[in-house]
């Protein structure tokens, strides 16, 4: 199949940081591309270089067959960008948003259009109202609603339920699923793994400037192969340490105060071997049970910490 | 080519829209002009002996040129705003030409300056102000007034596309409108200190208010005042523009 994003050893420097460090990845036409990264990790760079914003120091970005940097025009006719904070205009009403868009789209009938979104966004009764009075997830759906206008080929979201509440935040995902059913190419960036594996097609995760692992999210659940055992053991400070001890060689994907998780290759002598270990040195287990790695353990076995040191970094 | 002008036409009803519902610009534009004029001409009008000369025709310049830069402030602020937020990235993600968006600024920012001069001198004329020009003096005063608000105009837009924030923008330029102060605007130079008074006669806004109040009252303008005018706030248009343009174009670029 045909792609439509083409990143080829992309490079760029922030005076001496850098930040992208020969990222490549390529992106099917129709369905949900995820770019998937912790906070810093460069994904709102990779989303400014392909939407023209920001140059870069090497490397080739294609959109469509267009080249990123010397064919400007032609890349931004083909996509648009909704940024990570709404850039609704406050002092606009809602309706006037939507025909700034249209009238710089250069589209026909600007009037006819805005009508159309603000309907399909329930936003009519709110369309005259000053965008600045509208709530959280108000301004979301007017952000992505400006976005359709001219229809683009490609939708960059950069983190697109960022600071959204729960319930906008699975509104937001219908908004998504249902732009990408009329074939529009979704690109999205997020640092949520449920995200990611509840909208993509593919997902990329981007690490210390490159492209770390990458696939569908099956693709990537394979990558941790077999499975894991997860072990319930009684609450008791020593028994986990413990049980580490005897599984010194098994990788742990997961730790609690009163489980372990570890990676298999999910082999019956594997798993009989753990369970003697643990029975040898008399550890109280109360339960064993082997699971299914989801995309969260495959991202934290590809940028190798745990997720305690993520999560301190944020 | 069409895209410019649309383009451009778009981005000044934008920019008119946002201008006309922002009730601190209405009030900065509009209503502190008012209010400082009545109130310098009432106030300090009677206690004050500027040679002889109707006090209202004597303060109006240095008002005006006060006025004018603090009106300024809100598009130096408006700028900013949106060149630091992530509305001008949607903008540059858009196929647009991409000096619409500052042209749209300037042209809203001159409209509301010349309406910033009207009521200020229609105030100024309830409060007593008697100008005696002669139909050539009212177009070089026009003239006059129309350079230096495009200069100030563009100096607001340089601070808006340079500055980190709009307390920045808003702070540098009130400083700028409190040197009408330290001009001969407001009061007779003959009285200050010597160093103040030499810079007051020397600083750009010195020929600017000279001209204006010998224009006004029906005189011919004074020495080089005229040609320093030109010069002053001529260079002040070109080198604002220019460094707005390159920043703007620079950031853009990034």
């Amino acid at each position: 199949m045909q792609s439509i994003i083409t990143v080829t050893d992309l490079r760029k420097s922030f005076k001496s940081h850098q930040v992208l460090k020969g990222a490549s990845f390529k992106v099917k036409r129709g369905g949900i591309f995820a770019l998937l990264g912790s906070n810093g990790a460069g994904k709102t760079t990779i989303i400014n270089i392909l939407t023209t914003l920001l140059s870069a120091d090497s490397g080739k970005a294609e959109i469509n067959g267009f080249d990123c940097f010397s064919q400007q025009r032609q890349v931004k006719r083909a996509i648009s960008l909704t940024g990570q904070y709404a850039t609704v205009d406050g002092l606009l009403s809602g309706r006037e948003n939507l025909l700034l868009v249209g009238k710089l789209r250069h589209i026909k009938n600007p009037s006819a259009k805005a009508d159309e979104l603000l309907q399909k966004f329930n936003l009519t009764e709110a369309g005259k109202k000053p965008a600045g009075t509208y709530s959280g997830g108000m301004k979301r759906r007017l952000d992505i609603a400006m976005s359709l206008i001219g229809d683009p080929q490609v939708i960059f979201l950069d983190e697109p339920t960022t600071g959204l509440d729960p319930q906008n935040r699975l509104a937001m995902w219908e908004m998504v699923k249902e732009m990408a059913a009329t074939g529009t190419t979704i690109f999205l960036t997020t640092q949520y793994l449920e995200e990611a594996e509840a909208l993509a097609n593919y997902i990329a995760v981007l690490h210390e400037g490159i492209i770390a692992a990458e696939g569908t999210p099956a693709e990537l659940k394979s990558m941790l192969p077999g499975g894991m055992i997860k072990l319930t053991l009684l609450k008791n400070g020593e028994t986990i340490t413990k049980a580490e001890t005897v599984l010194s060689k098994y990788r742990v994907a997961h730790k609690t105060d009163s489980s372990l998780s570890v990676l298999t290759e999910g082999t019956v002598e594997e798993l009989t071997d753990i369970l003697t270990r643990i029975k040898a040195a008399e550890i109280p287990v109360i339960n064993v049970e082997q699971e299914t790695p989801s995309l969260e353990d495959v991202f934290f076995a590809v940028i190798g910490h745990n997720k305690t040191e993520v999560i301190n970094n944020d | 080519m069409t895209n410019l002008i649309d383009d451009t036409k778009t981005m000044f009803w934008r920019s008119a829209l946002t201008t006309l519902r922002n009730p601190t610009t209405v009030i900065m534009s509009l209503v502190v002009p008012a209010i400082l004029m009545l109130v310098f001409v009432n106030v300090f009008g009677g206690s004050m002996d500027v040679g002889g000369m109707n006090f209202a025709n004597f303060i109006v310049p240095g008002i005006l040129v006060n006025v004018l830069i603090q009106s300024s402030i809100s598009t130096g602020i408006g700028v900013n705003q949106d060149m630091n937020t992530g509305v001008i990235n949607r903008f540059r993600s858009m196929d647009i030409a991409s000096s619409a968006f500052l042209t749209g600024h300037v042209l809203v920012a001159f409209l509301k300056a010349i309406l910033t001069t009207s009521v200020a001198l229609g105030v100024a004329y309830i409060a007593g102000f008697r100008p005696v020009a002669s139909l050539t003096q009212w177009l070089l005063i026009a003239a006059l007034i129309a350079l230096f608000i495009l200069a100030v105009t563009w100096l607001a837009v340089m601070m808006g596309v340079t500055m980190a924030s709009p307390e920045d923008v808003s702070g540098i330029l009130t400083m700028a409108s409190l040197m009408a102060f330290l001009s001969p605007g407001m009061a007779p130079t003959e009285n200050m200190p010597r160093f103040l008074r030499i810079f007051a006669e020397n600083q750009p806004m010195g020929p600017f208010v000279n001209s204006i109040r010998a224009l006004t009252n029906g005189y011919s303008t004074q020495g080089n005042d005229l040609l320093l005018t030109l010069i002053w706030w001529g260079g002040i248009l070109v080198v604002t523009f220019a460094m707005s343009v390159a920043v703007y174009r620079k950031k853009l670029t990034a």
